[in-house]
């Protein structure tokens, strides 16, 4: 077992640390900008060739320079998302669990209210009414994906708020916040780590979904979500415009998924 | 349960619903401008006019009165008219319900069948090759983004082997049952492969927590066959803690599978928002959110029921 779960974490920090490379160095390095558009190759998509990897598109843009571009926005929103919900979650779930009480019944019955709506049909609606930009669709993400995160980080600051080293700083006179903060969430670190991995994962799937609609990132900045949706027209006749973007959004959920159940394994012993 | 703890559930429901439903009314009021914002640029609408207008709508009123009319109206089944179409909203609702609940029903049923197999599978071979494989299978389930292995699909099977039709309930013209069969096969796979990647997993969890029971010994040493120890004794105490996410993840359903249905236009619920958000069509909107939600809350309370009549302990 301990083999095959350093084995998941390896691989899967190994690709989506690639993933992040190519990202962030790969548009500094390509000859073309990511709107750039080639006059000579207007009107039809192109096959790859040896001037452009993966073909371009029938604006004359390079693909693969897009798809590096893409990366930046798709990961950089998926990443933020996660840390936004992560953050916002543990925040409400350690209010929540720490303060009990009236605060304590508010808080989750709120999170069963955004439990209940259905997430992305309720994303779509707001995100089709503000047309969001990047930044916008961070907060609107991790509006929906915090409530796990609040409701782990709860159950672990209730069962920890009995704990012996809490009373020992209690007594000693340390302030609530500080006792959260210092002594409490730390030892909830690990179940904090698993739920903001899966929130990547979440992240990111929602960021492609609702651009793959249509309603995500809006042209012409690129996205894997919304480099699919450009593509679906020339499935048939250039399906290497609609391969690699799709290919991408699966494998970095794949190696986050992998993080995730490492991290799991990790914590659950 | 009993029937007046059933009933305290579905009322306690209720201040949930409303708490919905003030949720929504605030996103609706979230968009910039309102409905009378394509009159404002137009030099033959006076002020005067734009005040009649609004108070003929009751958008001049108060936001709170506004959503106390808007909540009775609800509840008393006037969810208005589709801006689109013109027609009442629940009518258009219930139209696209049947596409939804027969793509629904045959891919649950498949991902239902699929995951009780795999998981108990897994769980009996745990730690061995077989188990490894379903972990795999399930890894890539719960990866892969749906509009993107709905569109390798039709690309595949239909552009390239032409063994389905890629798109639709059913051919125009003619409609057999086979023909909508063949329709249906895609859409359902691929939903089913989904939504059976989680099942699998909580079902594996739930078997080799149960199959370290000590019932299971004694059932074994009480010479029941493996086959009997497996379905009769470890598989309901597995299905028991699945049965919540399987309830949420039907009840996701009657809102539309939204991605898949946009992917292989199967005219369900699902697409019938996705047509909603490009008119900006807030009443259908609202009302198949409404409902979404409502069938989340019943999926949980009905849920508990299933798993109380399941598990005696937690009848208390």
């Amino acid at each position: 077992m301990t083999s095959r779960r350093r084995t998941s974490l390896r691989v899967g920090v190994g690709v989506l640390g690639a993933m992040l490379a190519a990202a962030v160095v790969g548009p500094l390095i390509s000859p073309y900008a990511f709107d750039e558009q080639s006059l000579a190759l207007i009107g039809l998509p192109r096959a790859p060739s040896l001037a452009h990897w993966l073909g371009t598109d029938e604006l004359g843009r390079d693909e693969l320079t897009r798809l590096m571009a893409g990366g930046r926005i798709s990961l950089s929103i998926g990443l933020a998302g996660a840390a936004v919900a992560t953050g916002f979650g543990t925040f409400v779930g350690a209010l929540a669990g720490y303060a009990g009480g009236v605060v304590d019944w508010a808080l989750m019955r709120l999170t069963d209210v955004m439990l209940s709506i259905p997430a992305l049909p309720l994303v779509l609606v707001v995100a089709g009414m503000i047309r969001p930009t990047p930044a916008l669709l961070v907060v609107l993400i991790a509006g929906l994906i915090w409530t796990p995160s609040a409701r782990i980080v709860r159950a672990q600051v209730r069962s920890l708020k009995a704990a012996d080293f809490v009373t020992a700083a209690r007594a000693l006179g340390v302030g609530p916040v500080a006792i959260v903060v210092r002594h409490i969430l730390p030892n909830a670190a690990g179940a904090i780590a698993v739920s903001a991995t899966i929130a990547v994962g979440g992240a990111i799937l929602l960021e492609s979904a609702l651009s793959f609609l249509g309603f995500g990132v809006q042209p012409p900045i690129p996205s894997w979500g919304s480099l699919l949706n450009k593509s679906e027209p020339w499935l048939v006749s250039a399906p290497w415009l609609s391969v690699p973007p799709g290919t991408l959004i699966f494998v970095t959920i794949l190696a986050v998924n992998l993080i995730g159940d490492g991290l799991r394994r990790r914590t659950a012993r | 349960m009993s029937g007046r703890v059933l009933l305290w559930r579905l009322l306690a429901a209720l201040p949930l619903l409303l708490g919905i439903s003030l949720v929504l009314f605030c996103v609706i009021h979230l968009a910039p401008g309102g409905p009378l914002d394509i009159y404002a640029d137009n030099p033959a609408v006076t002020p005067a006019a734009l005040a009649r207008i609004a108070q003929a709508y009751g958008l001049d009123r108060p936001l709170p009165v506004q959503y106390g009319l808007w909540l009775r109206a609800m509840l008393t089944g006037d969810w208005g008219f589709s801006i689109r179409t013109g027609r009442p909203v629940v009518r258009e609702i219930v139209e696209r319900l049947g596409p939804t609940l027969q793509l629904g029903t045959v891919a649950m049923t498949i991902a239902f069948v699929a995951s009780v197999a795999l998981g108990v599978l897994a769980a009996v071979e745990e730690g061995r090759r077989l188990d490894r494989a379903v972990s795999m299978v399930t890894l890539v389930g719960l990866s892969i983004p749906v509009f993107w292995l709905g569109l390798v699909l039709q690309y595949l099977l239909s552009v390239r082997l032409g063994w389905l039709p890629s798109a639709g309930l059913e051919s125009i013209g003619g409609s057999s049952v086979g023909d909508r069969l063949a329709h249906l096969v895609m859409p359902a796979a691929v939903l089913a492969f989904a939504t059976s990647a989680g099942w699998t997993r909580y079902l594996r969890a739930g078997m080799i927590d149960a199959l370290r029971q000590d019932y299971i010994r004694t059932a074994y040493a009480k010479g029941l066959s493996t086959r009997a120890v497996l379905l009769r004794h470890a598989l309901p105490n597995a299905i028991v803690p699945a049965i919540s996410i399987i309830a949420l993840d039907l009840a996701s359903l009657i809102s539309g599978a939204v991605i898949t249905e946009a992917v292989f236009a199967w005219p369900g619920v699902g697409s019938l928002f996705v047509e909603s958000m490009d008119g900006r069509d807030y009443p259908v909107l609202m009302g198949v959110l409404m409902m979404g939600s409502a069938a989340v809350i019943l999926a949980n309370i009905a849920a508990d029921l299933i798993q109380a009549a399941l598990d005696p302990r937690l009848r208390s």
